[in-house]
């Protein structure tokens, strides 16, 4: 039943009573159905398209988002400013790129030989000095430190990857037999010891546009203090400084079978499935109902699948090529990326972030730089 | 290919006995794009001589997102329905940057 009054709990579409109300009216009562029909293809498609002079500009294929969680100091990347005072400009200098008049910080040597491909923006700016990943990723208009740790608040928005998903989604029939919107190295936060962090969700269009998390394999190679405030007494191994060559990523651990299900006893059962879903036709009439056999169907359609397997398999890649990305967790995460993006793949999005494999009130993370930055950023 | 954070880092250096930190700070950072569309070889604002405000062309997360979509196929006026079925603007207040654009 539907309690108009006197009651905190939340509506299916994630309203809440006061919500509800101010919206008001008996329309309301209309609302979970609604939504469940907009998502649906006899729903409102939102507007898509380019409007006035901007028509056209759409050239991108395939966006990979790499974002640094932890915030590098602009100084030790790309806007140093080695003609300030030494408290300022920090212990490391600024190398010549090979694009006449751009300096950037030493640390970053490949970088400065393609800079000729990049475009460096240097007066990104906001009002949240806080670790407001959602405010940064999604279009949500102001924030708030509570929201930090609160993904599934109604007050968030989704984030660029799902809004891809989503609109991607609208123009088309059928689900795609590969996720659009694909995060590396594992879900957002969830090794290491911070909170979980708001942001690379789906939000109001529904948990099935969240992105697709990896998991990665492998171990890490090179000791590094974990900084404690007061003494540096533990050393961890963390696959951001180095990982040994054999690390992978792979899909979720649901999406493996068992090794004791082979390919002919998984298509028997799922035959088995279907028959019963035949049998379940009120399945569709409910609201989520549809959202539920499109996320199973893709569920399915990964156990099944070689081709993600294959692009995310970075061991295919020479180790050449693998070197020079870097045998750390991140750099890794660079060749599978490319793999996804390729013009074959019908893959759009993906996010590589620092992996939350932060040690401890200072541990790494994209903030800290490496060993030879004595300006090491704060928590 | 876009790398950003979710802010940048004072200027000033904050030495502690555990070593120098920069804290938190979001009124001036960096963000590279690559690719897709994007400009070749540009810098696009400046900030003052510290590195801590920006004097030119500033730039907010939302046009870097609007900037995104627009490359993607999906122009900054394109919304999505949110839980009442209200349209919003899917980079928000974001504006596609012609200033990013080769």
């Amino acid at each position: 039943m539907l309690h108009l009054l006197g009651s905190e709990k939340q509506l299916c579409g994630g309203l809440r009573r006061r919500e509800l109300l101010q919206i008001g009216g008996i329309g309301a009562l209309g609302l979970c159905q609604g939504r469940s029909r907009a998502w649906g293809a006899d729903g409102v498609r939102p507007g898509i398209g380019f409007s006035g002079s901007q028509a056209g500009i759409g050239r991108a294929k395939a966006c990979i988002f790499v974002f640094l969680f932890g915030s590098p100091p602009q100084h030790e990347t790309f806007d140093p400013k080695p003609f300030a005072p030494r408290e300022i400009q920090g212990e490391l200098g600024a190398i010549d790129t090979v694009v006449p008049g751009l300096r950037i910080c030493e640390g970053l040597p490949g970088i400065a030989r393609v800079a000729d491909r990049l475009t460096v923006v240097r007066s990104m700016t906001h009002e949240y000095p806080i670790h407001c990943c959602a405010y940064v990723m999604t279009g949500m208009p102001v924030y708030s430190i509570p929201l930090e740790t609160a993904p599934r608040d109604p007050q968030q928005w989704p984030f660029l990857g799902s809004v891809i998903d989503y609109l991607d989604a609208q123009s088309v029939s059928s689900s795609p037999a590969l996720p659009r919107n694909i995060g590396l190295p594992w879900k957002f936060c969830s090794r290491g010891t911070s909170k979980t962090q708001a942001g690379p969700y789906a939000a109001f269009p529904g948990d099935g546009y969240d992105p697709f998390w990896t998991e990665f394999s492998g171990t890490g190679t090179r000791a590094v203090p974990k900084l404690n405030a007061e003494t540096q007494t533990e050393t961890i191994f963390d696959p951001h400084a180095g990982i040994d060559r054999a690390g992978r990523f792979e899909l979720a651990s649901g999406c493996e079978l068992p090794a004791e299900m082979s390919r002919a006893r998984f298509d028997a059962r799922m035959h088995l499935l279907r028959s019963y879903d035949r049998a379940r036709p009120y399945l569709e009439s409910v609201a989520e109902g549809g959202r539920w056999t499109s996320q199973q169907e893709r569920a399915f359609s990964l156990i099944g699948s070689r081709r993600i397997r294959d692009a995310l398999d970075v061991q295919k890649e020479t180790l050449v090529v693998r070197d020079r990305y870097g045998m750390t967790l991140f750099g890794q995460s660079f060749p599978a990326s490319a793999e996804l993006s390729a013009p074959s793949f019908r893959s759009k999005f993906f996010s590589v972030d620092r992996g939350s494999g932060r040690a401890g009130p200072a541990g790494r993370d994209a903030g800290d730089l490496h060993e030879r930055a004595r300006s090491d950023s704060a928590d | 290919m876009i790398c950003t954070s979710e802010h940048g880092r004072t200027p000033q250096i904050d030495s502690g006995p555990a070593g120098g930190a920069r804290h938190h700070w979001s009124r001036a950072y960096s963000t590279v794009f690559a690719g897709g569309g994007i400009a070749r070889g540009r810098v696009v604002g400046e900030t003052d001589a510290q590195g801590g405000e920006v004097v030119d062309n500033p730039m907010s997360p939302k046009d870097m997102q609007a900037t995104a979509y627009g490359l993607l196929g999906y122009g900054e006026e394109t919304t999505i329905p949110d839980q009442s079925g209200r349209p919003l603007r899917i980079s928000g207040s974001g504006r596609i940057r012609e200033e990013l654009l080769g």
